[in-house]
């Protein structure tokens, strides 16, 4: 494996290697063993889409060649691989201890699902923060409905009928918290294996629509970064298909409200970054993704109730 | 027809409402629509409904919900206004409910 998987600072490589776990274990049934030992970091959003990755071959398909691997020789790598469920998505034991001595919860395990659950948004923030933080509830409603709203994307949008892979693989989603001690920030990722916001935006809106959108935004040669800007874009516009359009600009308000932090999106081949305050940012690569993850990064410090102090 | 009925969200459907179809998750919009709010306005000169104790709402829930009365049950969104009344503490919420109701002709 690569000294380090992260989707932000190495994501051709990082994309490149988790996709030589399909073609392998999936493509050409050869078993996949991981070797760890020069891995010394995992960044929380390629975390998440190794997790999925390594879910899709053990656990859906079932023609899929057996795919495990070894403890890496850092320990903190093994700590977060453990926290966030890979030894018991790969069937083999915890070596550490399950409480993190720190005290400090970094990653919960990752959750799946194929529908909506309301449930899940909510227990997600609570496990991750403890009894210690208690987020404000306005943007606790706000993690929710973003969350909530992702999930629905994905339930309703992510894998059309015509997209390839097998029945129980369809509206699958992924979802993994994390804590950055280091930056002190909370950080919440969903992922999906679907087709991507590139491919589903012209099923959901017409051409001339979409061509107006990016016409708006000054785009004239759009790419995949482009479409997910001009996806967000109108999910905020009045349309005659308002209705469901809005569920994209969900994602926006938790970051809105905390003023504070980003919301990242990585779809197909484009990334999407909108920070507090609307700033926007998109950059395109050369790799697909396969799929759409959502990341939202907003600081510790932003979560909880400020006191009036007296 | 009766005179008044409350329904309290969190307490009769969920603390954990989400996705706009039956489709999309159990505590869906269109669930609480037909379930909830179409018997009650059918049955009840008018209703109150209690929106705090969730974890929260997403749009698609709230505009399927309540604007589906108006997309898909035809009711008329003065006669709503009319006749429903939203209690939250949180006033943006209830602003966005009304939005979506005004807008689902």
């Amino acid at each position: 494996m690569p000294p380090k998987l992260s989707l932000y600072n190495d994501y051709e490589s990082t994309v490149q290697f988790i996709s030589n776990i399909r073609a392998i274990a999936l493509g050409q049934r050869r078993r996949v063993w991981l070797d760890f030992d020069e891995t010394t970091q995992i960044g929380p959003a390629a975390m998440l889409v190794l997790l999925a990755e390594i879910y899709r071959c053990r656990k859906i398909e079932a023609n899929a060649a057996r795919v495990t691997g070894s403890y890496p020789a850092d320990k903190k790598l093994e700590r977060d691989l453990q926290d966030a469920g890979f030894y018991k998505l790969l069937d083999v034991r915890n070596r550490l201890p399950d409480q993190n001595p720190s005290g400090q919860t970094e990653y919960i395990p990752f959750v799946t699902g194929t529908k909506t659950v309301g449930e899940v948004a909510d227990g997600l923030q609570k496990a991750l923060l403890g009894p210690t933080i208690h987020m404000r509830p306005d943007l606790s409603s706000k993690l929710y409905r973003g969350l909530t709203e992702a999930m629905t994307n994905v339930v309703q949008h992510a894998y059309p009928p015509d997209a390839p892979g097998p029945r129980r693989f369809k509206s699958r989603w992924w979802l993994v918290g994390h804590i950055d001690k280091q930056k002190q920030q909370l950080m919440v990722m969903l992922f999906d294996q679907g087709v991507g916001i590139p491919k589903t935006l012209p099923k959901n809106y017409n051409a001339e629509l979409i061509t107006a959108m990016l016409g708006s935004l000054g785009i004239i040669t759009p790419r995949h970064a482009e479409f997910i800007q001009a996806a967000m874009a109108l999910g905020r516009s009045k349309t005659k298909d308002e209705h469901r359009g809005r569920g994209l600009q969900d994602l926006r308000s938790f970051v809105d409200n905390a003023g504070t932090g980003s919301l990242t999106i990585f779809s197909s081949r484009g990334q999407f970054e909108y920070r507090a305050g609307g700033k926007e940012s998109l950059t395109n690569h050369d790799k697909s993704l396969g799929g759409t993850l959502i990341e939202w990064t907003v600081p510790l410090a932003a979560l909880e109730n400020v006191s009036n102090g007296d | 027809m009766k005179t008044q009925k409350t329904i309290n969200l969190a307490l009769q459907f969920s603390r954990f409402p989400g996705g706009r179809f039956n489709t999309d998750g159990e505590f869906n919009g269109e669930k609480f629509r037909e379930k909830f709010l179409k018997p009650a306005l059918d049955e009840n000169k008018s209703i109150v409904v209690e929106l705090d104790g969730t974890a929260g709402y997403g749009s698609s829930f709230l505009e399927e919900a309540f604007g589906g009365l108006v997309r898909e049950l035809h009711m008329d969104p003065a006669d709503l206004e009319r006749r429903m009344t939203l209690v939250s503490n949180d006033k943006s919420l209830i602003s966005e409910i009304w939005e979506y109701i005004k807008a689902a002709k």
